[in-house]
């Protein structure tokens, strides 16, 4: 029991933590090794293995980081589902990073909704005309405009890695080390949202970053260069 | 100790279980029945009947019976489908806050959470009876395709009853776990389960004693109540062309030919025809009437064959959803009464390419699964505890000490551990009226997933989060779930303000949301308000 609370607790520690790192697996592994890790996980950290030994609170951190395990798993999962869908003919060809809607939309788990013909499967967030026409034209007329929200800024946890994307511009800022866990989660978001061409958005994720580590001088210096272009 | 009951909760049927030292045992009622019909009366005499008796007043008082509740248990009664059920029901329906419907007999108005919680109560007492201890916690098994609201109004059931309610568990994880348990099976198996008033499909891995759902489908208003409806309507036809009245206006004669309808309905599932006479019927002037009939299992297709397609075609979809081929199930098992009728068996035959189980039984295994589930929850199944529950599952089927011949002491069975999946695609209100959805269908639960919005005004201090279900684009299309509301956010500029919102689904299927404004860091865990759910 206490075995499973440290694990448990581990992750709380990292609320940035890849999907890949939450299952214990190589980036290379294959939809048999997620499932297969997923299971092993499962008969480890379930709640229901444990909720006759535990106070309330304790399983609640053991569920609560299940909980993220079991995303990790569905956005794996489901990520190597499509690309095995995507690409049955040639299976030595990498499958396409971009530009690709999924198959079938109920498994699109994240696809941007208004904007189809977008060149990203896996990002969502708004480019920034899209936010602001949403915004304006949502104003005062339509529903629940009081407290509407614009678009997403991010997928929390179905951005694809800075390799994967591929031969994009790259950012002009370095590898970050300096700032906490969770600013770095926002800084590769920037990253990745300039590896999309969207800076809007990685102008976000950056003071985003900044707000949880004000500390760190990095960041400010991105910020400061990001804004200069 | 007490004793943790396995209940399946059904639309015109429930059956109650619990895994004790001798096994599965199933609660009987006074007079020995193992199925106990799900409905409730009130007759004019006073008190409260459950069950079989209350089954009978329907014919005697069928104003003052209450049954199929299940249809109406935290449902909106504004929504067409709900309001459609009500037109085949006796009782009387009204509206009460938060929109959900209130029964009416005689003088009492009860919630459907009061009016279920009559009848796990009544098995809650038999149990106890049965067994000489107290019975205070339950799994309770509801449709795979439950909604928030109706899951929420299942637990409060359960509460009513003065159970501790363990778990929700969706009714063909639960076939599946009686199916399999204590088998270590890696087999990939479809749960067809068409009952008295829902149906599901889905598709199970089992290894082990894992049994991990993959895919769901199913219908909320599609069972055997609507086959009762479709042969009574034929028969109301005959009515009126024989008695020259038109039986269509008079709830009590469509009562009486609805009953007589599922008589004939089961016996062709046995028989090629069904022929005799419906007696006792009052006619608006005082006359008692009967009506003559002959009705052949090919007429009876031919009436059923729309509805016994879509339940065809949903799980044909939820395969495609799993991107599993027919071939590459090793069993079909048919839960439900409803899968007694030969059709749906010669079309799931064809549809699988082989032929479905028949040998587990339809009415008891979601019980069975729903014991094995309470035991295992409660601390009674466990590993090493010699529990003959699970023994005598082991040894029913085939136990791999039986098969080895080996005396070597296997390494004891884990116990059963369910993996299951959302029930629906859940999704906020941007901007526009369009929604972004938070989490998809089938996804392994529990579940946690967050995404970042931003304000879409400047100096937004409010924020309202409408959560609903369902995969439209425009958030009116959907089914609203309730609103979350964040107020006095600090002033930005549009878009500079981020919200965080995190959909968690819970181990019962059930959402609770939260959501944090990023810039200040504060965490607001605001309670989502369901919509429809007792309050
Ligand atoms: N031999 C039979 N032939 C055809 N239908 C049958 C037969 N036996 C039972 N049924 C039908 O099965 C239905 C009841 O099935 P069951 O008890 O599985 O439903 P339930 O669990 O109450 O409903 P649900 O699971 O939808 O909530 C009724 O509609 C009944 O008429
Ligand atoms: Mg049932």
């Amino acid at each position: 029991m206490s075995e499973v609370l440290s694990w448990a607790r581990r992750w709380a520690r990292r609320p940035t933590a890849t999907e890949h790192e939450l299952l214990e697996l190589a980036r290379s592994a294959t939809l048999d090794d997620v499932r297969a890790a997923y299971h092993k996980l499962a008969r480890f950290a379930h709640p229901d293995l444990h909720r006759t030994a535990m106070t309330p609170a304790q399983l609640e951190d053991v569920t609560a980081a299940f909980a993220r395990v079991s995303n990790a798993y569905a956005v794996l999962s489901g990520k190597l589902r499509r690309e095995a869908k995507r690409a049955p003919a040639n299976p030595g060809e990498p499958a396409p990073s971009g530009g690709h809607a999924p198959a079938r939309p109920s498994t699109a788990t994240m696809a941007p909704k208004q904007p189809p013909a977008r060149p990203s499967s896996t990002a969502p967030g708004p480019t920034s005309s899209s936010t602001g026409a949403a915004s304006a034209s949502a104003g005062p007329s339509a529903a629940g405009a009081a407290g509407a929200l614009a678009g997403p800024v991010r997928a929390a946890s179905t951005t694809s890695s800075p390799s994967r994307t591929g031969a994009t511009a790259p950012l002009p800022i370095g590898p970050a080390n300096a700032m906490s866990p969770r600013a770095l989660g926002h800084y590769r978001r920037a990253e990745l949202a300039m590896l999309r061409g969207n800076s809007t958005e990685a102008l976000l994720h950056l003071r985003m970053a900044i707000a949880s580590d004000p500390q760190s001088s990095f960041l400010r210096a991105a910020l400061a260069e990001l804004e200069a272009r | 100790m007490t004793l943790a009951l396995g209940i399946d909760l059904g639309t015109t049927n429930s059956v109650a279980a619990v895994a004790t030292p001798t096994g599965v045992e199933f609660v009987l009622s006074p007079r020995g029945e193992r199925i106990h019909p799900s409905v409730v009366a009130v007759p004019a005499g006073g008190g409260m009947l459950v069950g079989s008796e209350a089954r009978l007043q329907r014919l005697a008082e069928p104003e003052s019976v209450i049954f199929s509740a299940k249809r109406f248990i935290g449902q909106n009664l504004r929504s067409p489908l709900v309001l459609a059920a009500t037109d085949g029901v006796g009782f009387l329906i009204e509206e009460g806050i938060n929109q959900q419907p209130i029964a009416v007999v005689r003088d009492r108005r009860m919630t459907m959470p009061e009016v279920s919680s009559h009848v796990l109560l009544y098995l809650k007492r038999n149990a106890e009876r049965q067994f000489g201890e107290r019975v205070s916690q339950a799994v309770i098994t509801v449709p795979a395709n439950f909604t928030d609201a109706q899951r929420q109004a299942t637990r409060e059931a359960g509460r009513l009853a003065g159970l501790e309610v363990l778990r929700l568990i969706n009714e063909p994880t639960a076939a599946a776990l009686a199916y399999g348990f204590g088998k270590r099976l890696h087999e990939q198996v479809c749960v067809f389960d068409l009952g008295g008033g829902t149906f599901d499909a889905s598709l199970l891995r089992v290894e082990d004693e894992l049994f991990e759902v993959v895919a769901s489908e199913g219908e909320f208003f599609l069972g055997g109540d609507d086959l009762d409806r479709e042969l009574a309507e034929h028969l109301a036809e005959r009515f009126h062309a024989h008695l020259r009245v038109d039986p269509r206006p008079h709830p009590l004669l469509m009562m009486k030919l609805q009953m007589s309808a599922e008589s004939i309905k089961c016996h062709l599932s046995e028989h090629l025809v069904a022929e005799g006479e419906i007696d006792g019927l009052d006619l608006p002037d005082g006359e008692v009437v009967k009506l003559p009939f002959r009705v052949t299992r090919e007429d009876f297709e031919r009436m059923i064959s729309p509805l016994v397609d879509r339940a065809l075609t949903v799980t044909q979809r939820m395969l495609d959803v799993a991107g599993v081929l027919p071939s590459e199930i090793s069993d079909v098992l048919c839960v439900g009464g409803s899968t007694r009728i030969p059709a749906v068996r010669r079309q799931l035959a064809a549809l699988f390419g082989r032929e479905p189980n028949v040998r587990i039984n339809p009415d008891e295994v979601v019980a069975q699964g729903a014991a094995i589930q309470a035991g295992s929850l409660s601390g009674g199944v466990i590993p090493g505890t010699g529990m003959a529950a699970l023994d005598s599952v082991t040894t029913l089927a085939m136990s791999p000490l039986s098969l080895g011949g080996r005396s070597v002491a296997l390494a004891p069975p884990a116990r059963p551990l369910l993996l299951d999946v959302t029930p629906a695609t859940l999704a906020i209100q941007t901007t526009g009226g369009f929604t972004e959805m938070l989490l998809d269908k089938n996804l392994p639960i529990p579940i946690e997933r967050s995404r970042v919005f931003s304000t879409a005004r400047d100096k937004q201090t409010r924020v309202e989060i409408h959560c609903c279900r369902g995969e439209a684009k425009r958030y009116s299309d959907n089914e609203p779930l309730g609103l979350l509301v964040l107020e006095d956010l600090p002033e930005r500029a549009r878009g500079e303000l981020t919200i965080e919102v995190t959909f968690r689904v819970d181990t019962d299927g059930i959402l609770h949301v939260r959501a944090r404004d990023t810039a200040s860091g504060q965490r607001r865990d605001v309670r989502l308000n369901i919509l429809g759910a007792p309050s």
